[in-house]
């Protein structure tokens, strides 16, 4: 493609929200026999554009594709929890709290703070039959006991370690204190 | 041997565009190191700029060879001065500087280092020279930079300072400019009234004083007006190797007995020598200043050998601090000595100051009288101890050491334990190496509860096997108490249980009595002395893993363990807990502790809801 071309191509894709046609007083006259060409290009690629909304996407960059992706579908833009389904409930995910570490009730005195990630949200996705069965019987009282295991929301990486000063200038570090992705397990 | 030396390693002055060919800019001073030595002074062939670039060739200025006098040869212009900030990076200040020698063939250009070198700085101004009246009288009398010089101690006497601006003086003529040192009458630093020039009166001596911190004083008088400014003017003296070593007090021979500390590294005798010299530099010391064992015994040149350790130290000398060395000459066991060794010797160490020029010699001979007695392994005549029947594996009965075990360093004694009769064995020992002492644990539970074998005798041997010596004492055991069953679902070790009434319910192993104990925290944040369950509260958990808690992780993982401890903690230096939060306990075979505050409510809040209920 010349350079004119991928200019256009810009212009173009600016353009297309509002759908009104390109202004010709913006086109430099400096190119006249490449003029034709490039308005037929033009236009072909708006109607293109036009009949098949989604593939604008293939158009744009990574970075913005995955922004638009994520605000048209905010359940799964955090954390890789339960990938692209819809269930009855908000699925097991990562959330991030701030906190100090004092906030931790481990004992330490300090007065730095952290970042602490943990996951929530139901597992009824993840159910397979051998879940359903385990409530069926306990649901029957087949089952001595009804606490039978369920699929829970955990972490199933960790955060890397966080180190600290506390207030008698000891150096402590925080292992697997954060969860860095979830899972039903 | 030195030669010439600068009396400073930076000079500083002020340039300006435009000032004519011919303006004086400084003057560089020499000292001398012997009489007689003429300097002869040399300009580098470059100007550098901040990083040391080599800006240009010098084109512009000049040294008198025998006065040390520099000087412009060739104005420098504006276009002059905007090529030199152009390759200096452009920098709003440029700071030039280039290199003066002593030497007639200079040396490589790269290695500008005094005494030989010393570097002139000119901060170069973008202006011509200002107005006259401009000048305030600090810049009327003194570089922008502080003066400080240095001047070798026992050198000849000579001039190494100008006081007047030359570039001032130059331009601005109808200024009078005077300058005076104070307090410097009684010192060796002379500035006559009407002189500009500081020399000194005689040869400097370290080691009387190392530093003078005078005040140079300048008047200056325009017209009428007079105006004094006062600046401090430093001298350090520069040391080198005029004195030799000394005994302080006199004392030159130390005596020691090597008895029970046998190890490789045990210091047996110190002798200190003391140099009022602050030379040879740290970096040369251990080079210069040798010690050696003269040969004599070669046993002793085997065992023996001399750690020097030089360190600073400040004496007085008219009324101010000097500094000075002291050499620590450290007798030094090379290795361990069996226990079996019995001499006396003499070793004589020669400590030569070899910088040292005379008057005299730089050689001291220290002499060592070491006498090496042996060890004798004796164990208390008879031991007696009790166990109780509920006692589990792993418990611990008693110790057993030979006198003066406590001290014993180097010295490896095993100990074993031999049973009078075959078929009622209880008894184990393990020795543990860092305090020569056995420990006696119950080794057969079994046995232990046989009616039969209430009463035993043992022989304890220590046995020392390099030097093939060996000690025995008799040994009567008793078991007392009755037998009490376990309880169901007690775990192995008694550091699994969180809580107190489970704790005391348990047994586990490694208790002598066939309960765990409990011990109470102070439960004040994370804590050396958290709550925890252990078999034997004396021993466990005190921070050591010893010989016999090493035998198995389920006897004190508090102390052993070597996993994760999870909740808020301090870990061991190696291993287990130093300190916990709360009540901490243990799955040794998950590798694993758990530390975590003793939560008082949440029983309460049981009871209270079934009360409800």
């Amino acid at each position: 493609m010349k350079l004119w071309d991928v200019v256009a191509v810009c212009l173009v894709l600016l353009h297309t929200a509002s759908a009104f046609p390109l202004p010709a007083a913006n086109m430099p006259e400096d190119y006249p026999d490449q003029f034709d060409d490039v308005m037929d290009f033009i236009q072909a690629t708006i109607k293109r554009l036009k009949r098949s909304p989604d593939k604008q996407m293939a158009v744009l960059p990574r970075r913005e594709r995955n922004r638009q992706a994520a605000a048209a579908n905010p359940e799964n833009s955090r954390g890789k929890g339960r990938r692209g389904q819809r269930g009855k409930n908000r699925g097991c995910v990562l959330t991030a709290i701030h906190l100090n570490v004092t906030d931790l009730g481990l004992g330490y005195e300090t007065k730095e703070e952290l970042i602490f990630r943990y996951c929530s949200g139901s597992c009824d996705a993840a159910e397979t039959m051998y879940d359903k069965i385990l409530k069926n019987l306990s649901r029957n009282r087949r089952l001595a006991s009804d606490k039978v295991g369920q699929a829970c929301c955990r972490p199933i990486a960790f955060d890397d370690d966080l180190s600290f000063l506390d207030d008698n200038l000891v150096y402590h570090i925080l292992r697997k204190h954060s969860a860095k992705r979830c899972g039903c397990i | 041997p030195l030669g010439l030396y600068f009396s400073r390693d930076a000079y500083w002055e002020r340039l300006y565009v435009d000032q004519p060919a011919g303006t004086p800019l400084l003057y560089v001073h020499a000292l001398r190191d012997a009489p007689g030595e003429v300097p002869s002074f040399h300009l580098g062939q470059h100007l550098y700029g901040f990083h040391r670039p080599r800006l240009h060739e010098n084109n512009w200025i000049r040294v008198q060879e025998d006065t040390g006098l520099l000087y412009l040869n060739q104005s420098l212009d504006h276009t002059s001065w905007e090529k030199l900030s152009i390759r200096n990076g452009g920098f709003p200040l440029l700071t030039i500087f280039l290199q003066v020698f002593l030497s007639s063939t200079p040396l490589r250009e790269s290695e500008c280092q005094w005494p030989g070198c010393a570097r002139v700085y000119f901060s170069f101004y973008n202006t011509s020279f200002p107005a006259c009246s401009s000048l305030k009288p600090r810049e009327l009398c003194f570089p922008e930079t502080g003066l400080s010089f240095r001047i070798r101690e026992n050198r000849p006497p000579g001039t190494f300072h100008q006081f007047r601006l030359l570039p001032v003086q130059f331009f601005c003529p109808n200024i009078s400019v005077a300058y005076r040192l104070l307090e410097g009458e009684s010192l060796p630093f002379r500035c006559a009234p009407d002189s500009l020039e500081v020399s000194t009166r005689w040869a400097l001596d370290r080691e009387q004083q190392e530093k003078y911190d005078l005040v140079a004083q300048c008047t200056v008088r325009i017209g009428k007006h007079e105006e004094e400014v006062m600046v401090p003017f430093p001298v350090t003296v520069y040391d080198e190797d005029d004195s030799a070593p000394t005994f302080p007090g006199g004392v030159d021979t130390a005596s020691a007995v090597v008895k029970f500390k046998r190890k490789e590294g045990t210091v047996v005798a110190t002798l200190r020598v003391f140099d009022a010299d602050v030379v040879p530099a740290s970096g040369e010391l251990v080079r210069r200043y040798t010690n050696t064992l003269l040969p004599g015994d070669p046993w002793a040149q085997q065992i023996f050998r001399v750690e020097h350790s030089p360190n600073e130290t400040l004496v007085q000398a008219n009324g101010s601090f000097v500094r000075a060395t002291v050499h620590d000459y450290k007798l030094v066991l090379n290795r361990s000595i069996s226990i079996s060794e019995n001499r006396s010797l003499q070793l004589t160490v020669l400590v030569n100051d070899s910088d040292f020029q005379g008057p005299g010699t730089g050689v001291l001979l220290l002499h060592f009288n070491v006498s090496v007695l042996p060890v004798i392994l004796r164990l208390p005549s008879t031991y007696s101890f009790s166990v109780n029947k509920g006692a589990r594996h792993y418990a611990q009965i008693g110790k057993v050491c030979v006198e003066n075990c406590q001290e014993f360093s180097g010295i490896h004694v095993q100990y074993k334990l031999q049973p009078s009769s075959a078929n009622c064995s209880i008894l184990g020992v393990v020795t543990s190496a860092e305090d020569t002492s056995g420990t006696l644990f119950v080794n057969d539970t079994e046995t232990l509860q046989r009616p039969e074998c209430a009463e035993l005798q043992y022989t304890v041997v220590a046995n020392d096997r390099q030097a093939r010596k060996q000690a025995q004492a008799p040994l009567l055991l008793t078991v007392e108490g009755t037998y009490v069953a376990e309880k169901e679902g007690c775990p192995l070790s008694c550091a699994v249980n969180k809580r107190r009434s489970e704790c005391e319910e348990c047994g586990g192993l490694g208790s002598p009595t066939g309960r765990c104990e409990w011990r109470q925290g102070d439960g004040k944040g994370i804590t050396r002395n958290f709550s925890t369950c252990s078999p034997n509260t004396k021993t466990c958990p005190d921070g050591h893993c010893d010989a016999l808690e090493n035998r198995n992780i389920n006897i004190c993982p508090q102390d052993c363990l070597r996993g994760s401890i999870v909740g808020g903690h301090e870990p061991g230096e190696r291993r287990g807990i130093k300190a916990g939060y709360g009540i901490c306990n243990c799955f040794p075979e998950k590798k694993k502790c758990f530390c975590e505050p003793e939560d008082s409510l949440g029983p309460l809040c049981d009871e209270l809801c079934r009360t409800v209920i």
